[in-house]
């Protein structure tokens, strides 16, 4: 099956991959993408080029699929969803929460129907995952007519990585027989992105995350602040005279690693750099993760694998040996030769292709 | 007064000034007695009942009435009160103040430099400071020779290493507003440390320690190491942390956000909501306190009570189960304050189910608790789980105490 996968954020990046092979054979990004998406012609254009180099890329053979990603879909979403006059009725209901990401993605949809006409899509939520989060942990300690009116609650928003996480883990555990199946399976995810995100998944359902109604609450990112008090919110519009909009600017664009090494850093920089205010911002960002797994721990009654995904996934290697050292119950029963965590370095892109093509296959089994 | 005789025995009154109360006991030291205590009630502009004194000596309590149109006035009466006893005269005053920012870092003798630094504190916590510094000098202008002794809630948590102390925020910003985690109910955290210690057979400053200090209004926990103060969930204001009485506790950024735009920028009336409005009251509806809610009377309640609980103890499970792995095995977990002393229910649901952590408290002895100190862990738990009664009155007559004689022989 030969599956086109679709990230838009400021710009769109785009990956097609044959799902046999684990690289793609073609990839590229659209970098005028929230311009062009204001202009339906355009975007059909541009996306009719895409089409295009995937013909060129395997002959004789077209796109089965298209998979896009969508970075929220309320409880509207709580699983992905194949793009029907009903989906996108249902998307459309979605705009009054998210009314700068929803409408965009529409657009993309309807301009994929347009240039890939008869190509089913397929579109992964990425708060799919957190829409069955309990009760206790989703909701805030506000009054109900606030919660309500502007359907405040907790979702995460890496939920792709860390559900393939999950199910690369409890696959592999099925199959090594490792498992005491009498007893549920914990799993600690932590996924670094330029957002990162630490959720506790107990049998395939996230029972808590960081982020909150938005990505800004919980760990800090590149560039966002993560927790924070409310009373420094409102010394900021007391003391500096700033509006909501300038503190939102400063809060997600100027704080977190950028903030406090005084630089841009990326994650890479910030567990192997030596400059001393990264290093401040490090053992910042390491104490904030203790504290979340702590929690998450907690959550869970124990603990039983702990696995780094999203684009930094590999630095889980310097992280997860940090971690290790102060929680001793993730080395389980006792010493091991193997570290007691699993780096799971895929791109997001091809968890995406395989996502998509199980719907696929499994739609197509029952329609059989 | 003669201070030379009263470097051996001294009689501490102790104050504790709110918004529109001020609470005095007189703890004869070192022995630790209570003398004489009470509440001056609706201190300030006049209220629908009379403002008025519940001052109690050897435990028979006199109503008295008097117009106290500020706390100045109601330390007057006060001190008229224990004026009728000759032996109810006390020897220094000891205050407690909850804020007392970067300046303040341990118990304080008020002089004339003290007096024009708490000018530069007194904004940090709008609704407890000003009445409280306030008071500070009314006694120092009526009663100069009486020494006075400021006992800070921020002070305990001078400790809290850098790392856990800073908010991911540009460093300038951080800076010129001096946005930092000072941490709050230091005063109770350090003397139930301080007893534990002791009920350990440990010298203070070797105890590690997870101390929950759980009152009907306020409540936080402190992770202590070595018998410092590491970190607290509450931040640069009480608001962070745990849900509370009325206080929200941790919320989304982008809410605080929301809810200023809302209200046009009006940054007080977001405070409002979120200080008072919010926790167990908003959440509920029809309580402040947690008791009622776990526990309500009406039918009509019990689905929304049931979820607020749920929330109060989820919350607090976490920050649990987060100052378990920050202190690595400590030697104890402590429940203090009203409802950590009072309310078997929630201790049981946050020390439950928690193993991983080498912790196990025991249904029985949670359950019939009589005397206090108590461990309540089982005896298998590899940390001891200890519910301890809070005393801040004594802490700051312990604290003012120490800081007199110490000051006076060096005299």
């Amino acid at each position: 099956m030969n599956i086109l996968v679709m990230q838009p954020r400021k710009n769109l990046t785009y990956a097609y991959f044959s799902s046999e092979q684990r690289t793609p054979l073609v990839r590229g990004q659209l970098d005028s993408y929230r311009v062009s998406v204001r202009e339906n012609s355009r975007l059909v254009e541009e996306l009719d080029l895409i089409r295009r180099r995937c013909e060129d890329a395997v002959l004789f053979e077209k796109p089965d699929a298209l998979a896009i990603r969508v970075p929220y879909g309320g409880t509207e979403f709580p699983s992905h969803a194949l793009v029907t006059a009903e989906t996108l009725q249902r998307m459309e209901a979605l705009i009054g929460f998210a009314p700068l990401h929803i409408p965009p993605i529409v657009t993309l949809i309807q301009c994929c129907q347009r240039v890939f006409p008869d190509l089913p899509v397929v579109l992964l939520f990425e708060t799919a995952f957190f829409t069955a989060l309990p009760r206790r942990e989703y909701i805030y300690g506000l009054e109900a007519n606030f919660t309500e009116k502007w359907a405040l609650r907790r979702y995460g928003f890496n939920g792709l990585f860390h559900e393939a996480a999950y199910a690369y883990l409890a696959e592999q555990q099925t199959a090594e027989n490792k498992r005491d199946r009498s007893q549920p399976y914990r799993v600690l995810s932590i996924c670094l992105e330029p957002q990162p995100e630490i959720a506790a998944i107990v049998q395939n359902r996230a029972i808590t995350v960081t982020s909150g109604v938005t990505p800004l609450e919980g760990l800090p990112g590149q560039t966002t602040c993560g927790e924070l008090d409310s009373s420094i919110i409102l010394t900021l519009a007391e003391k500096m005279n700033w509006g909501p909009e300038k503190i939102n600017a400063v809060l997600t664009k100027e704080s977190g690693l950028k903030g406090m090494a005084g630089s841009t850093i990326d994650w890479i920089d910030l567990f192997t750099s030596h400059a001393s205010e990264v290093r401040q911002a490090r053992d910042v960002v390491q104490y904030r993760f203790l504290l979340a797994c702590g929690s998450s721990i907690a959550a869970m009654g124990g603990v039983d694998r702990l696995v780094f995904s999203g684009r930094y996934a590999r630095m889980g290697d310097l992280l997860g040996s940090w971690l290790a050292s102060r929680l001793p119950m993730i080395n389980g029963d006792g010493p091991s030769a193997e570290p007691p965590w699993v780096c799971y370095p895929v791109t997001l892109d091809r968890i995406m292709v395989d996502k998509a093509a199980m719907m696929l296959l499994s739609l197509l089994a029952r329609t059989c | 007064m003669c201070i030379e005789t009263t470097t051996e025995i001294m009689n501490i009154l102790v104050f504790n000034c709110g918004s529109s109360s001020l609470k005095y006991r007189l703890i004869e030291m070192p022995s630790e007695r209570e003398l004489a205590g009470g509440e001056a009630q609706r201190v300030g502009p006049k209220t629908s009942e009379p403002a008025r004194i519940f001052h109690s000596v050897n435990g028979i309590v006199e109503e008295h009435r008097y117009e106290m149109p500020d706390h100045a006035t109601a330390f007057d009466c006060v001190m008229g009160l224990l004026a009728r006893d000759a032996k109810l005269t006390p020897h220094g005053l000891g205050h407690r103040l909850v804020h007392g920012g970067t300046l303040f870092q341990s118990p304080t003798w008020v002089d004339e430099v003290v007096l024009n630094q708490l000018d530069e504190v007194i904004d940090l916590a709008p609704l407890h400071n000003p009445p409280a510094i306030r008071l500070v000098k009314a006694c120092q202008q009526r009663y100069p020779d009486l020494p006075q002794i400021l006992v800070f809630d921020t002070a305990f948590h001078a400790t809290i290493p850098d790392y856990a102390r800073q908010y991911a925020l540009p460093r300038a910003l951080q800076d010129k507003l001096h946005i930092r985690k000072y941490g709050f109910h230091g005063i109770s955290h350090q003397y139930v440390c301080t007893e534990a210690a002791q009920f350990l057979g440990l010298p203070m400053e070797q105890l590690t320690a997870v101390s929950c200090h759980l009152g009907s209004g306020g409540a936080s926990l402190c992770a202590v190491r070595e018998g410092c103060s590491i970190d607290n969930t509450m931040g640069f204001s009480p608001l962070q942390g745990l849900i509370m009485s009325t206080r929200c506790g941790d919320l989304d950024p982008s809410i605080t956000l929301r809810l200023l735009d809302h209200v046009d920028g009006d940054f007080q009336s977001v405070e409002t909501i979120l200080n008072k409005k919010s926790g167990v009251l908003g959440l509920s509806g029809f309580s402040a306190d947690i008791r009622d809610v776990i526990n309500p009377s009406e039918e009509e309640h019990h689905k929304i009570a049931r979820q607020a609980t749920q929330l109060y103890l989820w919350r607090l499970r976490k920050y649990l189960g987060a100052y378990l792995a920050v202190t690595g095995k400590p030697h104890a977990v402590i429940f203090t304050d009203t409802i950590g002393e009072t309310v078997p229910e929630v201790r049981w649901m946050v020390s439950s189910g928690m193993e991983a952590f080498g912790l196990r408290i025991d249904r029985q002895k949670n359950w019939h608790l009589e005397t206090y100190p108590a461990d309540i862990a089982a005896s298998d738990s590899a940390i001891r789980i200890l519910v301890i009664r809070t005393n801040e009155e004594l802490a700051i007559a312990r604290y003012s105490f120490a800081t007199l004689r110490e000051n006076l022989t060096l005299v």
